[in-house]
């Protein structure tokens, strides 16, 4: 077989393994909607989905107001930390990079922390969405910060990664000044929002966190082959005419624009960003036209299967979702970096 | 010309006897304002409702003396898990509430909407804002219970006592149909207070300083207070909270220098300790239906004797006190009122008997006798 | 208008140290196989930077009679094809799509049927095609600096600017390497700018010889023309600081014959 023969069938097998991962997707988000504490068979969820006038009222609310949004959110959400945690690692060529690592989680709960003991309300859609949007604004605030840093001193690895974990410390420092001056409604709501929770999710957040995805991954797809190239080496993308730092940059811009949407809405997940795009790089390389969506849907998988694991661990109780990733991602982390090792 | 009016007259009455009988024939739905100040239009037969506190328990007996559990489909499992021997009391009477489903245990976080939905209940009776059960601010989960055909009313004890908890249990008659039970109480609880306040208002004695300690012994050092919640009925019996203008919000913590230079008069720290569990938790101080009160005193005795407080010339002097924690979430709060001002004002209060108002209370509008110690003093 | 390479005036370096001044090269026709050679950090690297445009430059550096400087990096990239001193890295991409995206991103204008032959023939040239779809991390340094050569061979270009592309590979394949390069270069009447510390290999397959040397204010060129003619005792020490020899082996090759190192103080001849 000629080598481009031998390549297309690589590339044909790549696009069969995404194609497997949506496949999964799919059946997590089924089990999703099939599980909950108030027992609804599947014949009714599939009947509720296809004709919703035919359950009673309160099967209808579950179905439609509770858990197709906790589920959709829980989708959308993985695959905007995914994506964002694939780029990252690209763009700061380390594997240990997610959104926690350039402080933005941090940033983002200073933010949602301010909202809570302002007590500020801003209503908008409907929604109060004081909350979301100083989280966001936060997250705003940290990339802003590393952005001009690093336009100022220069964009290498070392330099973004070093700012980050500065950043991350000094916004941890003054979440726990937050902390320190809430009320114990305040901190208790801070504290919650630390843990992660996809009971906010409202059809119209569902649709702000879809626009700014499929924006980011429309937007990802054009630096595909860039990225890629990054791959190889920071010096051989230069040779080939690739800007590499405004390259990092315009990726770092991305990466926190998605993963702020994200963390906005549904508090501090952790994990997701980190192990979605290990999971990916495992099952399709580097390729970033398939390790990009690869992420997407890694990520998706995982936070899909917590929401499930979430409703049913403890019969009864929901565990807020943070803890789930955490939970599992750690072993699932280490399980992966030893797979890697074995085959090095 | 007389008969015929005489005989219009019959007929009128009549016909609006028969109008009157039609319209109680279909009940209409009432519209009441809660303490958020949300208008909810509630069924007017109320057979199912949801809890979102177990705590409610309490107040919703005053209405449902027989069987306070009859109408609850749904409650918060904090209860059982912040006063256990309180729960206990009312589980030996009514053993049917430990099969009430809970949607949710101790945090407004753990609330399931799902579950709550699914129990199909027609009135939800909420909180506002207290983080042991969803509140006013959980905007996405009033939402659902809305759209799923729940009226969800809020009613207040702890956010402002004095004014909210007549006008929470007047709501609830009328949301629940008793507004005979309502008035009842509100008008006892209205007159006890008066006691209170009237005289203070007449003598207008000096406002001794008072530390008032937060749940005592949950936290390892000190000196967690409130300014809120216990400490608004603090206020009402002529005290002044040391904490005043210090603490933003509602509780806080104070520094220890702090009380040392300051030396207030009285020392009274709230009890969230029980007889049963006391040796697991020795700093705490054991009140609520199981203390006893030699076990009381005895755990107060302990419980100042840690740093920072044993040297408090209050403590040394014997002028330190301890009240049931829970009285601040609780229509029976009238009775921490009269306590507070008998040991702040001996002289003015000496004929007030807190202990038979609470008794007095229990007797007319609860379905369980009383049991337990709710204050105590270092010295009897 | 002049063929091959020329350099004037040039200088390079960093904002407060320029690493070389005022350097001139003589024309450098098509088709020559050119080393540069000199000690360790004489600015061998930072040349080969500036004429592929990654470092500023000063001067004239003229391709074919035109300035490089004048041309957009989509044009420049089209000519001039630089191979860094840094491996590939050992990433989960694999060998081939490791040159496809140094194809799509340095010749955005190819087909994707003009990749795959591009792939194909530089593969075949440099003997690759088991290692084609094998990942990064599972190859030796070796095999990887093989991949990053073959991603700039892979276009073509009329100027190769290789920095020490045999450093981590084997005897035989240093041959391998060089053999390609000098036919690749004679059959398309390219030129390539080699930077070895081999002089046995210079001497072996360039053409053509530079030779940078230290000195104060700045680096300057020691010598340029053919290896046999430029590489004598006299230049080696004052390049490199060491005794050597040049002995011609039995076939009638020069070799040069390093007998050791002397040292700054040793006047001796």
């Amino acid at each position: 077989m000629t080598l481009a023969a031998r390549y297309r069938r690589f590339a044909a097998l790549r696009r069969w393994l995404l194609a497997a991962l949506a496949a999964a997707l799919c059946a997590t988000l089924a089990l999703d909607l099939a599980t909950g504490p108030s027992g609804m068979p599947l014949a009714d969820v599939a009947a509720g989905l296809l004709r919703p006038a035919a359950l009673p009222l309160e099967q209808r609310i579950i179905l439609w107001e509770v858990r197709l949004p906790y589920a959709v959110m829980a989708l959308l959400v993985g695959a905007s930390l995914g994506l964002a945690g694939a780029e990252m690692q690209t763009a700061l060529n380390n594997p240990l990079a997610s959104p926690f690592t350039l402080g933005l989680s941090a940033a983002a709960a200073v933010g949602a922390s301010a909202a809570v003991v302002g007590g500020f309300t801003l209503m908008a859609f409907g929604e109060n969405l004081a909350v979301p949007l100083s989280a966001f604004a936060g997250a705003a605030a940290a990339t802003l910060l590393i952005q001009l840093l690093a336009w100022r001193y220069g964009a290498t690895v070392d330099t973004v990664v070093l700012f980050g974990i500065a950043l991350l410390f000094s916004f941890e420092a003054l979440l726990w000044l937050m902390q320190f001056i809430a009320d114990s409604n305040a901190l208790q709501q801070i504290v919650f929002w630390s843990m992660g929770s996809l009971a906010r999710a409202t059809w119209n957040k569902i649709g702000l966190v879809a626009c700014v995805l499929l924006l980011c991954a429309l937007w990802s797809a054009r630096s595909a082959w860039l990225l890629t190239a990054l791959r190889a080496g920071e010096d051989q993308a230069r040779s080939f005419g690739i800007a590499v730092e405004r390259l990092r940059l315009v990726t770092l811009l991305r990466v926190s624009l998605l993963a702020a949407t994200a963390l906005s809405f549904v508090g501090t997940i952790g994990f997701v960003g980190l192990v979605g795009p290990h999971m990916a790089r495992l099952l399709l390389g580097e390729d970033h036209r398939y390790y990009l969506p690869g992420s997407a849907l890694a990520g998706a998988l995982m936070l899909s299967g917590a929401s499930i694991l979430s409703k049913t661990l403890v019969p009864g109780v929901v565990l807020p979702i943070g803890i789930i990733t955490a939970l599992v991602g750690v072993p699932l982390f280490m399980a992966l970096v030893l797979a890697r090792r074995r085959d090095a | 010309m007389l008969s015929f009016l005489l005989h219009a007259r019959r007929w009128l009455s009549g016909a609006l006897l028969a109008l009157a009988a039609t319209a109680q024939a279909q009940p209409a739905a009432v519209t009441v304002t809660d303490l958020a100040g949300r208008t909810v239009r509630v069924p007017a037969q109320v057979d199912r409702v949801l809890l979102g506190e177990g705590r409610l328990l309490p107040a919703l007996a005053v209405f449902d003396k027989d069987d306070p559990v009859r109408r609850v489909v749904a409650m918060m499992g904090e209860f059982e898990q912040l006063d256990a021997p309180g729960y206990a009391q009312w589980a030996r009477r009514f053993p049917q509430v430990d099969k009430v489903p809970r949607v949710g245990r101790g945090s407004s976080g753990s609330f399931s909407d799902e579950q709550a939905i699914a129990l199909r209940p027609q009135v939800a009776i909420l909180g506002l804002a207290g983080g042991h059960g969803p509140s006013e601010r959980d905007r996405e989960i009033l939402a659902r219970l809305e759209a799923a055909g729940v009226a969800v009313v809020f009613i207040d004890f702890r956010h402002d006592p004095l004014v909210n908890t007549p006008r929470s249990m007047q709501l609830l008659g009328e949301v629940l149909g008793k507004r005979a039970e309502a008035e009842a109480f509100v008008q006892f609880w209205r007159a006890q207070l008066a006691l209170v306040t009237q005289r203070l208002a007449q003598a207008r004695p000096e406002a001794p300083t008072v530390f008032l300690e937060n749940r005592v012994g949950l936290s390892e050092g000190c000196c967690d207070t409130m300014v809120g919640l216990v400490g608004k009925l603090l206020d009402a019996a002529g005290a002044r909270n040391v904490a005043q203008g210090l603490i933003p919000g509602e509780a806080g913590t104070l520094n220890p220098e702090f009380l040392i230079a300051r030396q207030p008069r009285y020392y009274i720290g709230t009890g969230i300790g029980a007889l049963a569990t006391a040796h697991k938790t020795p700093l705490r101080v054991v009140l609520g239906a199981d203390a006893t009160p030699e076990a009381a005193q005895a755990s107060l005795a302990r419980a100042v004797q840690r740093r920072g407080i044993a040297q408090l010339e209050a403590v040394r002097e014997g002028r330190a006190y301890a009240m049931w924690h829970h009285f601040y979430n609780s229509p029976f709060n009238v009775v921490a009122v009269q306590a507070f001002a008998k040991w702040l004002h001996p002289e003015l209060f000496a004929g007030l008997d807190p202990r038979a108002t609470l008794q007095t209370m229990y007797e007319r509008f609860q379905p369980i006798a009383l049991e337990g110690t709710y204050w105590t003093a270092l010295r009897p | 208008m002049s063929a091959g390479l020329e350099l004037r005036g040039l200088g390079a370096g960093y904002p407060r140290r320029p690493v070389l001044e005022g350097l001139d090269l003589e024309p450098i026709m098509p088709g020559a196989l050119v080393a540069l050679v000199g000690p360790n950090a004489v600015g061998k690297s930072t040349l080969l930077k500036a004429i592929a445009g990654l470092r500023p430059v000063r001067g004239q550096v003229l391709l074919d009679g035109t300035d490089l400087a004048t041309l957009g990096p989509r044009e420049r990239l089209r000519r001039v094809g630089y191979l860094p001193q840094a491996l590939p890295q050992a990433s989960s991409l694999v060998a081939y799509e490791a040159l496809l995206s140094a194809l799509r991103a340095s010749r955005g204008d190819w087909s994707g049927a003009q990749r795959e032959a591009a792939i194909a023939r530089v593969f075949a040239t440099l003997g690759l095609e088991a290692l084609a779809l094998r990942p990064l991390n599972e190859l030796s340094g070796g095999q990887r600096q093989m991949i990053g050569l073959a991603q700039v061979l892979a276009r073509a270009p009329r100027l190769l600017l290789l920095d020490e592309p045999t450093s981590a590979l084997d005897l035989r394949w240093q041959l391998q390497v060089l053999q390609a390069v000098r036919a690749l270069v004679r059959e398309g009447q390219a030129l390539a700018l080699v930077a070895v510390h081999d002089l046995n290999l210079a001497l072996r397959f360039c053409d053509h010889i530079v030779v940078l040397g230290q000195g104060q204010p700045h680096n300057r060129l020691l010598a340029a023309g053919r290896p046999a003619e430029v590489l004598t005792p006299a230049l080696l020490r004052s390049a490199y600081g060491v005794r050597a020899r040049i002995e011609h082996c039995s076939q009638g090759h020069p070799l040069v014959l390093a007998d050791e190192a002397i040292s700054l103080t040793d006047d001796t001849p």
